[in-house]
């Protein structure tokens, strides 16, 4: 392999106001290199890579791409010079086919004499879907009727089809479940095989030491360090990511899978549109019910459906509090008897972006604050303040917008919502997602505290180690019906569920 | 040693973002009195270009009689485009309303102090209709509107299509009175203020503004504030219909036909987003309708064709929101 430098940054300077997101960043990414990235939430990661991709531009500094000076117009102009990019957020734009979300913003080459050929460019985004590994997405079905799963998938052909030289992913893969994951690991193959280059940013850290050749650290926006391969130790990593020694286990300690026998939630032979078929099951206090299984099982559905958002075609959902059955009929009736849900999409469904932090985080709890008709701003103040303490939420003031936060960031103030609300029972679909190993481990803590106090929570995940390392009881799904239920043990691993979600 | 070094650099950086926070800080709140500085701006310009006759006594009370009625229904609208609504209909609305008390008034002899109940509650009826058929109907509540609005244009060139309806003037005249409508505007600008920035309502309108389905999610009855806000915007519009009517003591084809484009006009002047959200605030909206009335005046005392004011008006309102409008920028991420 030669160790040709194929881009590198030269004292990259960027700040948002009064935010510094980078500082003096150096990186040298080598052709055949899987480069990763990581820092906590908010050290600059996105900034760089957007960049990179030429969906911003640095204050300072210059970059180098095949050793020509390189300075991009936007990620259009990046992407023809051969670097692509797989953004954190959703990338899709809704509206418009599979297909020409792959081309989109490059309709050209499928145009001849003002006419868009439809049906050459279904031909080569099936062509590109194939390439990545999945047929069964069809370029010309809506982009809305995928689920976030296969969304992402549809940026990553998006990504692919210029045949870039440089690859950027930006944490996609705590989003995705095994089939993406996959795809992405074959692709970043690839690229390695084409003597290309990957930059690839996880919060996972055993991921990005199975799949990285080095390692590079951000922290404050500063550059810290790169790690070879023989250099990298989870220990290290995290010590150097964080800036001090983050000890102690990242899970709960105990294997005390026992619970009180108060039910408080019942899922009575929930079907639903998509997916689910006569779910049954029962959350009692102070219980971490982990719900987990391919994307497409029905998991996700299960959690929207104790919240009350879709309409179930049979069953029910019926909550148990101080001795009544209360039937969940939505949203509104959920919040007011204390449920609160974290959606897996956070920019579309849990966040107002345009709206700051304080406004977000109190938005379920406009009823509670209300005095004789008056919310009086400081008790507003008081209540974000506190989530933003809690939570260690990287802001300036809580008074800042959502959408100028990082992703992780966003994460926090959207599970901040339903602390401030005082939640009793929390519906969380893939809660750590984007979440940086600190915060985790504080959010982890955090949840194990709720459950001590008598409240109970679904926790949705993708991830088989959170739902081992966390749960009371794990339910998989497969198809829509449980395939298997898992009481919290020593000896439970990966491998004795996998074989109930395939 | 070098421990020293990095305690000293962090408080020099945490000096300079501090600092840097002061003069964003600095920077918002210029950027929040740019309205009040532009409508500063035009009285100036239109006292110096006319030679003082605007800000003479007899336009001033003129002045205040026509910015009232707009201030007021603007206040209203503060909560349609606050929860990212829109109403076409407010004009027409008025008439409509106008012609149903101008025939209670004259026909069945109902005592003048119950006609401005009656005109209030009938706004809000007539305008609720807005948000409901768009509730049930799913169909975008612009489209609702133009067709409220037209329905109610046609119910009104209806009536007056034989003569324009008189009112018995003496009866009303009491009414058309500047210390009343003082207090009535004083009244609803607090009102609307207190209930926009500081209740559930208001601010359960913003969220649904920012995002309806995170509101959706967090608890928010939007089927009922949405037609909570046409109920308001339609209250307010009943209020304007009364006392413009005891001061013109007549209903024609066109009573309120400029209201809706002189709201929106008013609404984008003032700094108040289109499409509503947490950036939304009352003040824009009556800073806005000031400017507004203070323009069309200024410019028929110019000399300006009062037929052209309009024109003017509708290309303002679309330099504003070219200037104002956040344009994607043909990038397809962030
Ligand atoms: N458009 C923006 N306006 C203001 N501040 C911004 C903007 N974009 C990013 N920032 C700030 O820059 C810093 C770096 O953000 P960035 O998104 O690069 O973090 P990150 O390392 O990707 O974090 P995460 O792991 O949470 O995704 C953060 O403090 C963030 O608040
Ligand atoms: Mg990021």
């Amino acid at each position: 392999m030669s160790s040709q430098c194929l881009l590198e940054t030269k004292g990259i300077y960027k700040s948002f106001g009064p935010t510094r997101a980078l500082v003096d960043v150096n990186l040298k990414i080598n052709r055949g290199e899987v480069r990763g990235l990581i820092g906590e939430n908010g050290s600059g990661k996105s900034t760089i890579c957007s960049i990179i991709a030429g969906a911003q531009t640095a204050d300072e500094g210059e970059m180098i791409l095949k050793g020509e000076s390189f300075n991009p117009k936007g990620n259009v102009d990046a992407q023809m010079q051969g670097i692509s990019m797989i953004v954190q957020e959703a990338g899709t734009i809704s509206g418009i086919t599979v297909a020409s979300n792959i081309f989109l913003g490059n309709l050209k080459q499928f145009t001849k004499g003002g006419f868009l050929s439809l049906r050459k460019m279904n031909q080569a985004a099936k062509k590109v879907l194939e390439e990545i590994g999945i047929p069964e997405i069809d370029p010309t079905a809506l982009i809305d009727t995928l689920n976030f799963e296969d969304r992402k998938i549809v940026e990553i052909a998006r990504a692919m089809y210029s045949e870039p030289e440089v690859l950027i992913i930006d944490e996609t893969t705590t989003a995705l479940a095994q089939k993406g994951r996959t795809i992405i690991y074959n692709t970043i193959r690839k690229m390695q095989e084409k003597n290309k280059s990957v930059l690839f940013i996880s919060h996972d850290l055993e991921e990005l030491m199975k799949v990285c050749n080095t390692i590079t650290v951000l922290r404050d926006g500063n550059f810290i360090g790169t790690l070879t391969k023989e250099e990298m130790a989870i220990d290290k990593l995290r010590r150097l990511m964080v800036g001090r020694d983050l000890s102690g286990s990242y899970y709960r300690a105990d294997y005390d899978g026992s619970c009180d026998d108060e039910v408080v939630l019942e899922f009575n032979q929930v079907t639903t549109g998509v997916n689910v078929e006569n779910f049954c099951a029962k959350l009692h206090k102070g219980e971490i019910l982990g719900l987990g299984g391919l994307s497409d099982c029905g998991m996700h559905e299960i959690g929207r459906a104790a919240f009350g958002i879709d309409k179930l075609l049979t069953g029910n959902v019926k909550l148990v509090k101080e001795g009544k059955n209360l039937i969940i009929t939505g949203p509104e009736m959920a919040i007011k008897n204390k449920i609160g849900y974290v959606s897996k999409d956070r920019d579309k469904e849990a966040l107002i972006l345009t709206a700051s932090i304080k406004d977000n985080i109190v938005s379920p709890s406009l009823p509670l604050l209300s005095k004789a008709t008056f919310i009086s701003p400081a008790s507003e103040k008081k209540m974000s303040q506190e989530q933003v303490k809690t939570m260690e939420i990287k802001c300036y003031s809580d008074s800042q917008y959502c959408n100028e936060l990082s992703g992780g960031n966003k994460q926090k103030v959207v599970f901040s919502k339903w602390l401030a609300n005082g939640s009793e029972i929390f519906i969380l679909d893939c809660p750590t997602r984007g979440i940086d190993v600190g915060v985790k481990a504080n959010m982890y803590a955090l949840m194990y505290e709720l459950k001590k106090a008598g409240k109970s929570i679904i926790m949705i995940s993708e991830e088989l180690p959170e739902l081992i390392g966390m749960s009371d009881r794990i339910l998989i799904l497969k198809d829509g019906v449980i395939s298997g239920e898992f009481t919290r043990n020593e000896v439970l691993s990966e491998h004795d569920i996998i074989e109930y979600m395939i | 040693m070098a421990e020293k070094v990095l305690a000293k650099e962090r408080e020099e950086e945490k000096q300079r973002q501090a600092e840097l926070i002061h003069q964003m800080k600095r920077k918002n709140r210029i950027n929040a009195i740019v309205p009040f500085l532009g409508l500063i701006f035009i009285i100036l310009f239109f006292a110096i270009v006319t030679g003082g006759r605007t800000v003479n006594s007899s336009n001033l009370i003129n002045l205040v009689n026509q910015s009232y009625t707009l201030i007021i229904v603007c206040v209203g609208a503060a909560f349609v485009y606050g929860y990212g609504g829109m109403d076409m209909s407010v004009g027409y609305v008025q008439g409509f309303i106008s012609v149903i008390i101008a025939v209670i008034a004259m026909n069945h002899g109902v005592p003048v102090w119950m006609i401005l109940p009656i005109s209030i509650i009938c706004g809000m009826l007539i305008s609720s209709i807005n948000g409901i058929v768009s509730v049930c109907t799913r169909v975008p509540v612009f489209v609702v509107s133009l067709c409220i609005m037209n329905i109610c244009k046609g119910i009104v060139a209806t009536a007056v299509a034989d003569t324009d309806i008189y009112m018995p003037y003496s009866e009303y005249s009491g009414w058309n009175n500047n210390v009343l409508k003082a207090i009535v505007l004083t009244v609803i600008i607090a009102a609307g203020y207190y209930v926009f920035e500081y209740t559930q309502i208001g601010k359960k309108m913003k969220v649904m503004g920012g995002n309806i389905t995170t509101a959706k999610h967090s608890g928010i009855n939007v089927t009922k504030y949405t037609i909570l806000a046409y109920v308001i915007i339609g209250a307010t519009v009943g209020t304007v219909a009364f006392f413009t009517l005891t001061r013109t003591g007549v209903v024609t084809a066109s009573t309120g036909s400029g209201l809706m484009l002189d709201v929106m006009t008013a609404i984008v002047l003032g700094g108040f987003p289109l499409f509503g959200g947490a950036k939304a605030k009352i003040r824009s909206a009556v800073v806005g309708a000031v400017t507004v009335s203070v323009l069309g005046n200024g410019l028929t005392i110019w000399g300006l064709n009062p037929n052209y004011v309009d024109g003017v008006k509708g290309i303002l309102f679309l330099i504003i929101v070219y200037i104002s409008y956040e344009r994607k920028k043909g990038e397809i991420f962030n």
